[in-house]
């Protein structure tokens, strides 16, 4: 069973980018536009890139594991999104398939700890904060 | 608060950005925002901005600010990534990121943004700026540390 809601999932199936932040060595954060898509196998995001493991995102992921991702956009009601703090790991092949010829095997994996929802849902349920872990 | 064009701006020499990067911000309303929260885990968020050409920085306001926990984290620890970026048709991307030391002040929110939200205000002071612009033949990159 997903960690997700059913209408997460529909929203995260409709977008196809989401901006991930993550944590340095000295603990300042970075963040950055990225593809990703939901792997429904092992209920995780996962985030690929051109030259994946070179970017500082990758290197602050081995590092650490602290990752939050969020994807968002508006319709004519108005803004709507997800965020997803997340434990990150990185993967090293899966990636290409992706954009093949341009992203490389390497992924970021992040598996949900809390999802904060807001207005993906509809009006009957426009916030949803939880812990899933 | 009276916006100067950033031509004047980029003119006087006071601007850390560059004139591709100042049209590019002000082309843009939505940003995302990065903060670290007390256990140093990041959190990321969607935002409305405005360039602030007199002080050269980054102004971010949003409904009920001051009880965010993004606003919070910056009270706490001055830690911010800030990033604006788009796709134009066929796949040319443009991103800038805005890594800075961020303040959480108790007003100037409603002038900076929209007189809707609340009067707390984040403000991003940029100490390094990465830029990618692949509209431009050749893409434009640039990275570079501004303080």
């Amino acid at each position: 069973m997903s960690k997700f809601t059913e209408a997460e999932l529909e929203y995260l199936k409709t977008q196809q980018a989401g901006r991930l932040a993550t944590v340095n060595s000295r603990g300042e954060p970075q963040n950055s536009p990225v593809a990703f898509r939901y792997n429904a196998e092992l209920d995780t995001i996962d985030i690929g890139g051109p030259n994946n493991s070179k970017s500082q995102k990758y290197r602050n992921i081995v590092r650490n594991g602290l990752a939050s991702f969020v994807v968002d956009d508006f319709t004519s009601d108005g803004g709507r999104g997800i965020e997803i703090r997340a434990h990150g790991e990185v993967v090293p092949e899966g990636g290409e398939s992706m954009y093949p010829g341009w992203f490389s095997p390497e992924l970021i994996r992040l598996t949900p700890r809390r999802i904060i929802a807001w207005y993906i849902s509809g009006k009957t349920l426009p916030f949803s904060k939880r812990n899933v872990e | 608060m009276e916006n100067i064009p950033y031509r004047e701006v980029r003119r006087c020499n006071l601007s850390r950005f560059t004139e591709a990067e100042l049209a590019y911000l002000q082309s843009q309303r939505l940003g995302r925002l990065a903060t670290v929260n007390k256990n140093g885990e990041p959190q990321v968020a969607p935002v409305g901005f405005r360039y602030n050409a007199e002080l050269d920085t980054i102004d971010i306001g949003g409904y009920d600010n001051e009880k965010s926990q993004k606003f919070r984290n910056i009270a706490r620890n001055g830690l911010a990534a800030f990033v604006v970026d788009d796709v134009l048709p066929p796949w040319k991307t443009r991103l800038l990121e805005i890594r800075g030391h961020a303040e959480a002040l108790p007003d100037g929110g409603q002038e900076a943004i929209s007189p809707d939200v609340s009067p707390a205000l984040i403000r991003i002071t940029p100490r390094r700026i990465i830029f990618w612009d692949s509209t431009t033949d050749p893409p434009t990159a640039s990275k570079r540390n501004v303080e």
